[in-house]
């Protein structure tokens, strides 16, 4: 049984602005999770009183970009070239180049990097600690940024961050007007479609077959289990705690929600990394050629039921309907029948309808929480570069509740 | 004349438009994507803006549907509902009751629902609260929806009904 709700928080008397040891200690106690989503939960929580985000000079973030590299690799690298990198609702980026000697202290050379930072809080706050491991993790199963340095406790820089190479490509076509501040209903095009369709498949069958061998030396994440459920408690556990530290209010659903995902939790039939936001707008490609040439934002990334990334990829929010005003196209890029059967042949893991309905609510509960708590709370705090755009984006947080109330609906009955 | 909200907001909406807007660094894709998002989001404010208190005390009113429905179903075991539900009702009688007052009504009756929900281990009594709730809290939710129509995000906004129809 979940314990009882706290008290509404609309502004006044809202303890979770002010979060004392106690009520942290509690949320920590009645959501057990995995040590390090733990670390990064409690540290939110304890950094919450204090300051908003006020605009970071980017020569200050350049050069605790450049300390931080100093330290761990070339003494004698300098950064230049500092600029703002555009896109994105979580975390700051700022593109440089680096002149260094690069990691095997060869000849000098310049390299385009990026630095991603988080702010104050973010719209998902996450572990830039398993991110870098899964980055380097990744490296030689689909295309991803080299990833270089991390500062997990913001030793050198005013918050954790990580550097990693620049990629050149673009999330969506350049002649593609959309009144959407994201990758939400990209459209691709005709042309475009079917070579990244291929892509885009190909990709998340590796992703998910990445042998259990290599999985092992991931240290930021906690095993999973053939067999077990375990790993899917800790994340149902993982956000209804997030839920619980952001809230502006309480809404019931959630709370039935909650119930039934652990109530229901399937046991893994194979383990495999889930990529956590893998949709169209978290890959870059390039228009010439039709090449993916990186597969982003890993930062959500579990070890868990492939499901899940085959549920969120095929979700109303991020497809589109093709010309013919019927065909539904999962995340603007083939229809959800042949993307499913065409994942099956090329993964050779099976597509279970029952799990895959069991994550699409899954999905749906995330998202809740991620627009109508979080997005509203670190908002209304003023702890981002983008609280505007996080405002807006929050109203999506409706479409996911209609969309979960359905599905809890369609089980229910 | 106190200058009423519909003005202030019309002429701040102008100012960034057409005097702001074109003085920013076209390569500033950051500064013009904010800018981009601050006018939208004041030019749904203004259009919103009457509507709030018809807004709120709609939404009140589902909250109250919302926690009767669950008290139904909860029976002799709704006790921790009584409260809100009477304290919510008086306030909607009451012309006068503000809008913060009535939102946090709403916030209470919606924290004694989810706290019903929360104590339960009865999974047959579970189920039905579980059924109550999911039915109940569709008004509220295609309130928010129609609410939000402005944000872009809506597929087929055709589809849901008008915000006078969901006000009336």
């Amino acid at each position: 049984m979940v314990e009882q709700s706290s008290a509404p928080a609309h502004g006044r008397g809202d303890e979770r602005a002010a979060p004392s040891e106690a009520f942290i200690t509690a949320i920590r106690r009645r959501f057990p999770d995995e040590d390090e989503i733990d670390r990064v939960m409690t540290r939110k929580m304890r950094a919450r009183t204090g300051p908003a985000y006020s605009a970071i000079p980017l020569a200050r973030l350049a050069q605790g970009t450049q300390a931080l590299i100093r330290s761990q690799s070339d003494a004698h690298a300098t950064l230049s070239n500092a600029r703002w990198l555009h896109g994105g609702a979580s975390k700051l980026q700022m593109a440089f180049d680096l002149d260094w000697c690069g990691g095997d202290g060869g000849a000098r050379r310049t390299t385009p990097m990026v630095l991603r930072m988080e702010p104050p809080e973010a719209i998902v706050e996450t572990s830039r600690r398993r991110e870098f491991e899964m980055l380097a993790l990744m490296s030689d199963t689909v295309p991803v940024p080299p990833c270089y340095w991390l500062d997990a406790d913001a030793a050198y820089l005013p918050h954790p961050a990580i550097i990693y190479g620049y990629v050149a490509g673009v999330s969506k076509p350049a002649d593609v007007r959309t009144r959407q501040v994201t990758g939400v209903g990209t459209n691709f095009g005709p042309g475009l479609r079917a070579p990244l369709a291929t892509q885009f498949i190909n990709a998340l069958a590796a992703i998910h077959t990445v042998p259990a061998e290599r999985l092992a030396a991931l240290r930021a994440f906690e095993p999973a289990t053939v067999g077990s459920n375990t790993s899917i408690v800790r994340q149902v556990h993982w956000w209804r705690r997030v839920w619980e530290e952001d809230r502006p209010e309480d809404l019931p659903l959630v709370n039935v929600a909650t119930h039934w995902l652990l109530g229901h939790a399937p046991a893994l039939d194979h383990v495999s990394v889930v990529h956590g936001d893998f949709r169209a707008g978290n890959f870059l490609f390039s228009e010439a050629t039709a090449q993916v040439t990186a597969w982003l934002d890993w930062e959500l990334a579990v070890l868990g039921d492939r499901h899940q990334d085959l549920a969120w990829a095929s979700s109303p929010h991020f497809g589109h309907f093709a010309e013919d005003g019927t065909t539904f196209l999962a995340s603007g890029l083939l229809p959800t029948p042949e993307f499913l059967e065409r994942y099956e042949q090329c993964s050779g893991l099976c597509v279970d309808v029952e799990r895959l309905r069991y994550f699409r609510i899954f999905n749906d509960f995330t998202t809740t929480v991620h627009m109508l708590a979080t997005a509203w709370r670190v908002a209304r705090y003023g702890k981002t570069h983008q609280d505007v755009l996080v405002a807006w984006l929050a109203m999506i947080g409706h479409l996911a509740l209609a969309q979960l109330r359905h599905n809890l609906a369609e089980v229910l009955k | 004349m106190i200058p009423d909200s519909d003005l202030q907001l019309r002429v701040v909406i102008k100012a960034l438009s057409e005097v702001i807007a074109p003085a920013i660094d076209a390569t500033d894709h950051v500064a013009l994507e904010q800018l981009q998002l601050s006018i939208v989001t004041l030019r749904m404010l203004h259009n919103r803006l009457p509507l709030e208190r018809r807004r709120v005390r709609k939404e009140l009113t589902h909250a109250l549907e919302l926690a009767t429905a669950t008290a139904h179903a909860l029976g002799e075991r709704s006790t921790r509902l009584r409260a809100p539900l009477e304290t919510a009702r008086t306030a909607l009688q009451d012309v006068d009751c503000d809008t913060a007052n009535l939102d946090a009504l709403r916030c209470a009756l919606l924290s004694a629902v989810s706290a019903c929900v929360d104590e339960l281990d009865e999974p047959a009594l579970r189920r039905r609260i579980a059924q109550a709730v999911v039915a109940a809290s569709e008004p509220a939710i295609e309130l928010a929806r129609a609410w939000c129509v402005p944000s872009g995000f809506e597929a087929d906004p055709a589809r849901l009904r008008s915000l006078d129809q969901l006000l009336e």
